[in-house]
């Protein structure tokens, strides 16, 4: 029998691939993600601003202040350890990332219960969908995180069923040298460069460049141990040894900022590659592979014009690429997790399946402009535009059976969203209404069987929805705000999913997009007294998703995509924070999160039995801990003390109540914990520091089995201009 | 695999205390004189999958299947996504279709069903055997198209171990331009004497799942058991019928005397593509031959009003239990797979007399795979799939008559086995 999966031969890791971290680092785009820009945002009243910065959270006002259940996080205090972006928003609440391996390796990010191409990812305004999320990037060349969480404005033009990401690099306004490099264990030697000159007060250059490699050679507590017949003959520990990550990228920018004609007009131009080897598959350790690789190759080039008028304010951006991604299995041997192989007698044999040499080349097009007009000093009008084109083409020339993506095909998507922002009661009670239009054409030409004969089949789709939502915050009391915000969001479907990939994806052209409505209520409260800040925030979120997306494998060799799973989620996270004078503070965070099961029926039309339950493989609650200590020695010199400690609680890999309770698979509570020594001289210039991450070595699983690394050790130097 | 499930615990009760009593001082108590009562057999272990979109599936062992609920809710051995489930002897193997891993499974020193050991492989296997109740076959399959060779697994069901692992071939023809030449899909494996018989699909080599030759009736023979490279002694080939087997289910069986029978569907709706001229049949290859039995041929549409055979499995007596498609009119490519096909109906097949007897008291229903089946007591128990509900229904062979059981609180059970007897 057999059963395709969306990834079966060449396919089984593109998915890696999708998630192989592009080092992509695009410009400053027009907005920040209120409409507002950068300078408005800065320009904000007094104390709180004061509270905020102790708080270490967010730089920005405005943001905070909004009704939208945007979480603003600060790199500075990252930047001196080794640290990237991906463990920055994993000590956020809300959000838990799922990683299966080291450095480099594929992660799932979860927010509020949503996750995967449910969260959308930008770098500054411009969303990075199909490239991957830039998430691997070092502290040191972004400024900021915004984690908007089930309600977008509009500005971040795209199909966020669960939420956006959008990350921040350094704003145009000094000039700026930040060089590091780390090294550390399992052989990884990290270094970025971010330089911004500013020639006479109106042209700039920007260089951004990150270069990593890692041979993740951690150490695997319980793999099995076979015989050369395959048979397991018990577990032991062994060392990964094609696990090797490197990556590198560049990203120039340059243009003029503050002209009569522009704020800023830029171009950027990226190039990046990478290159992973692949241990093992993403949801087995069974299947150990020596050589199986896989590379990307990324070009882009953008252009942002923003200008701010009296009243109104335009910014726009043009962005075209390609992306490359090439998948490797060309060796037939078959290995142990001794790193010893036999080679298979069959020389068509690959590691994974029949020997492929697969590409797939992503090219994009993709465009905004904006605009927002100020109606009266409390109230203003947006009006934002997105297009996003993307064309897939697949050549194996190996596998010539391998035809996934092998005849043109397209999908194009477009984002028109229209707001209203308006305040009160001295900007005391703030109010935000919007709606958006998801516009989504595509056309795939595939080889199927008609009657009996193959033919180029010509598969075309046209879908359309409408969103809204609306955000309202009211600040109560001046250390009290509430705030609360809905959308109706929409995920419109991936190439693959509605137009198929060819042979055994078959298209679906009455796929609907997934459907969420989306609901947050928060409070937040600081209070300062002379020698403490405390803040406190508590957020009740709710999420009632439908239409899932899932791989149906219907008809035993062809497969569809299907909307098929409904959930609801209830959650609460909370984050405190505690400054004891300049010298110490706490921050601790958790969320419980309950996704239940709203499936009456499976894709058989059969009653799910599990209805009603939660939902499994799911991490439900989670929570963290950073304690700081900051002192100053002689010659101004700092020194800083971080402890972390992280708890996920442990969840089943299936439904809880079914199976014996004594054998169930279970993907067991971790809890680590990491130090970070930090030392600073020269006012700061010169900055070293010696990380312990997970310094009690215990066994961490993310997913079913596949263990990550266990203690190790970075050593990082900064020198900042 | 017959089973005789015997009063052996009623018995071994009595002896048991005749034997302590023996030693006392007191006098012997003459023994209760029972009446045989008719119990029920078990312990049973059946294959057990959850509704839902999130799959799951349990192994779950209980006293009775006629009287206690059928569900996983808090018992069973979790397994890891979509199993094939195979029974050789007294072990259960569970093969898992994603995960590269075969677990096995058997009652242990303590009378529980416990796993006995694993073994990984590298491509998932499809086709599976048992020899003798004391060896378990496993074949990969060509699921792209590609002229690769195949990999058979011979695995001890007493250890649960693999103990050889050959490659072969069964069939190829590569022009050199993909989609004229056509590849060899294994569908049944059935070892005779020194003979491995494998039944075949002959596939497109483009991967389309095409089948070129649908018009017949193809078997490889093998010197058993096999050695590294080996190639088919002869490849037999009858037109009466189509290719043998349906994907998934077993296209070949051995009757007690070493009579081998084979079943074609030859439908769209079984994923012929395109569909066979011939009509859906039975054919014999007789003890000790190598040839197929040109006096034998049982036209299965004739005897059932049009109907396709889909799966079958020997219950004894030259007979054997088999799944009908009552009507594929119409029938989308693979929709004989798909859950709305509520048109399969179960019958005992004489295989001698050539007859078709409807198993009475089982409705028309739906299912997708079948384990082997074993018989207990001269029972078959099968679980039925309708449109609402699913229900486990007692056969009994003889009478082709069925009992509705109590309903199965999940998708389907892929197969009831006895691991005790």
């Amino acid at each position: 029998m057999f059963f395709p999966t969306p990834t079966h031969g060449s396919r089984v890791l593109s998915h890696v691939g999708y998630a192989l971290l592009l080092n992509i680092l695009l410009p400053n785009s027009a907005f920040s993600a209120d409409g507002k820009n950068k300078a408005d945002i800065n320009i904000s009243d007094g104390n709180e601003i004061e509270t905020i910065e102790v708080v270490g959270r967010d730089s920005t006002k405005a943001l905070v202040s909004s009704g939208f259940k945007v979480d603003v996080l600060l790199t500075e205090q990252f930047k001196n350890s080794n640290y990237n972006l991906l463990q920055i928003l994993q000590s956020s609440p809300g959000i838990n990332v799922r990683q299966s391996g080291g450095l480099g390796a594929e992660f799932n990010l979860s927010l509020n219960g949503l996750s995967g191409n449910q969260i959308r990812y930008f770098i500054d305004g411009i969303p990075m969908e199909d490239f991957g999320s830039a998430l691997t990037f070092p502290a040191n060349l972004v400024e900021q995180i915004q984690v908007y969480k089930g309600v977008v404005p509009i500005v971040l033009g795209s199909d966020a069923l669960g939420g956006a990401i959008n990350v921040i690099t350094p704003f145009l306004d000094q000039d700026l040298l930040d060089l590091s490099y780390t090294y550390g264990s399992f052989n990884t030697h990290k270094a970025s460069v971010f330089a911004l000159k500013i020639l006479d007060n109106d042209t700039f250059v920007r260089i951004s460049s990150n270069i990593e490699h890692s041979d993740n050679d951690y150490r695997m507590n319980n793999v099995n141990s076979t015989d050369e017949l395959g048979n397991i003959t018990g577990s032991m520990s062994a060392k990964r040894f094609n696990d090797q990550y490197s990556a590198a990228m560049i990203n120039v920018k340059f243009g003029v900022i503050n002209k009569d004609f522009a704020d800023e007009l830029s171009i950027g131009i990226t190039g990046a590659k990478n290159r992973n080897n692949e241990q093992h598959t993403t949801t087995s350790i069974n299947n150990v592979f020596g050589k199986l690789n896989s590379e990307t190759d990324t070009q882009l080039i953008s252009a942002i014009y923003k200008k701010n008028f009296d009243t109104l304010a335009i910014s726009a951006y043009l962005l075209t690429g390609k992306n490359e991604q090439l998948i490797n299995d060309t060796y037939n041997r078959d290995y142990n997790w001794l790193g010893e192989y036999t080679i298979k007698a069959d020389e068509l044999q690959g590691e994974l399946g029949t020997k492929s040499l697969f590409t797939v080349t992503d090219d994009v097009f993709r465009a905004n402009i904006s605009a927002q007009y100020q109606l009266t000093s409390d109230s203003s009008i947006q009006l934002s535009h997105s297009n996003n084109y993307l064309k897939k083409t697949g050549n194996d020339t190996v596998n010539l059976n391998n035809t996934v993506f092998s005849l043109p095909n397209w999908i194009r998507k477009a984002v028109t969203g229209l707001a209203f922002d308006t305040s009160a009661l001295q900007q005391e009670l703030k109010w935000n209404v919007f709606a958006k239009h998801y516009g989504f054409q595509g056309e795939i030409n595939a080889e199927q069987s008609v009657d009996f004969n193959l033919q180029n089949v010509k598969s075309e789709v046209d879908l359309s929805e409408m969103g809204y939502g609306t955000s309202l915050s009211y600040q109560v009391h001046p250390n009290w705000l509430v705030k609360t915000s809905y959308e109706l969001a929409y995920r419109m479907p991936e190439a693959e999913e509605i137009l198929g990939t060819g042979k055994y994806v078959r298209p679906n052209p009455h796929l609907k997009p997934e459907e969420s409505q989306n609901l947050n209520f928060g409070l937040l409260t600081d209070f300062s007294s002379q020698n403490t800040a405390q803040r406190f925030e508590a957020n009740v979120f709710y999420r009632d998703s439908s239409d899932f997306i899932r791989y149906l494998p219907d008809r035993i060799i062809y497969g569809i995509y299907s909307n098929l799973q409904a959930v609801e989620t209830t959650g609460i996270e909370s984050s405190y924070y505690l400054r004891f004078y300049d010298n110490y503070s706490l921050q601790v965070n958790a969320t419980y999160q309950d996704l239940i099961n709203k499936s009456k029926e499976d894709y058989e039309g059969v009653e799910d039995l599990n209805y009603g339950k939660r939902i499994p493989n799911e991490p439900y609650l989670f929570a963290n801990a950073r304690l700081a200590a900051s002192f100053e020695v002689a010659n101004n010199d700092q020194l800083s003390l971080f402890w972390t400690t992280s708890l996920i609680n442990e969840f089943f890999l299936n439904w809880e109540g079914n199976g014996d309770a004594d054998q169930k698979l279970v993907i067991p509570t971790q809890l680590t914990h990491d130090l970070d020594i930090e030392y600073s001289f020269a006012d700061g210039s010169y900055n070293v520091s010696l990380s312990a991450r997970n310094i009690f070595d215990a066994e961490v699983f993310d997913n079913f089995k596949i263990e990550k690394p266990g203690r190790a050790f970075y050593l990082k130097f900064r020198y900042l201009y | 695999m017959y089973k005789l499930k015997t009063l052996g615990l009623l018995i071994a009760t009595l002896t048991l205390s005749a034997c302590g009593s023996s030693d006392s001082d007191e006098a012997v108590i003459p023994p209760v004189v029972v009446d045989p009562v008719i119990v029920e057999p078990g312990p049973f272990t059946f294959a057990f999958k959850i509704t839902g979109d999130i799959e799951a599936e349990y192994l779950v062992t209980q006293d009775s299947i006629t009287t206690e609920d059928l569900t996983a809710d808090g018992k069973g051995i979790e397994q890891q996504k979509w199993n094939y489930f195979f029974p050789v002897g007294n072990t259960l193997f569970t093969v898992g279709y994603e995960n590269n891993e075969a677990t096995s499974y058997k009652v242990d020193a303590d009378n529980k069903v416990a796993k006995l050991s694993s073994f990984e492989f590298t491509n998932t296997l499809e086709t599976f055997a048992s020899v003798d109740d004391k060896v378990l076959l496993a074949t990969d399959a060509p699921r792209d198209g590609n002229h690769t060779k195949r990999t058979l697994y011979s695995v001890d069901a007493e250890t649960g171990l693999v103990t050889s692992k050959v490659n072969y071939t069964i069939h190829d023809v590569d022009t050199g331009t993909k989609g004229e030449g056509t590849v060899g899909y294994p569908t049944a494996l059935v070892v005779r004497g020194d003979l491995l018989f494998l039944s075949f699909h002959k596939l497109d080599d483009a991967g389309n799942w095409g089948t070129p030759e649908a018009d017949n009736a193809f078997v490889a023979i093998y010197d058993y058991p096999l050695v590294e490279g080996a190639t088919p002694k002869s490849i037999i080939a009858d037109a009466r019928t189509s290719n043998i087997g349906v994907n998934g289910n077993i296209g070949l069986i051995k009757t007690a005397n070493g009579d081998l029978y084979s079943m074609s569907n030859g439908s769209v709706a079984v994923g012929f593509s395109p569909a066979s001229t011939k009509p859906s049949a039975l054919l014999r290859i007789n003890n000790n031959e190598e040839v197929f039995d040109a006096n034998y041929f049982f036209d299965i549409e004739a005897a059932t009003d049009g109907g396709k055979i889909f799966w079958f499995d020997y219950v004894g007596d030259n007979k054997a239990i088999a799944r009908i498609i009552t009507d594929d009119t119409g029938a989308a490519s693979w929709g004989a797979f798909t859950k709305n096909q509520i048109n399969h109906k179960l019958v005992i097949i004489d295989l001698v007399a050539q007859t078709v007897t409807d198993i009475d008291g089982i409705p028309l229903h739906h299912k997708r795979w079948t384990s082997p089946v074993e018989i207990i007591d001269g029972k078959v128990y099968v679980s039925i799939e309708t449109v609402d509900a699913a229900f486990v229904y007692v056969v009994d062979i003889n009478s082709a008559t069925a009992t509705k059981g109590v309903e199965i609180k999940g998708k389907t059970i892929k197969g009831f086995y006895d691991l005790y007897h």
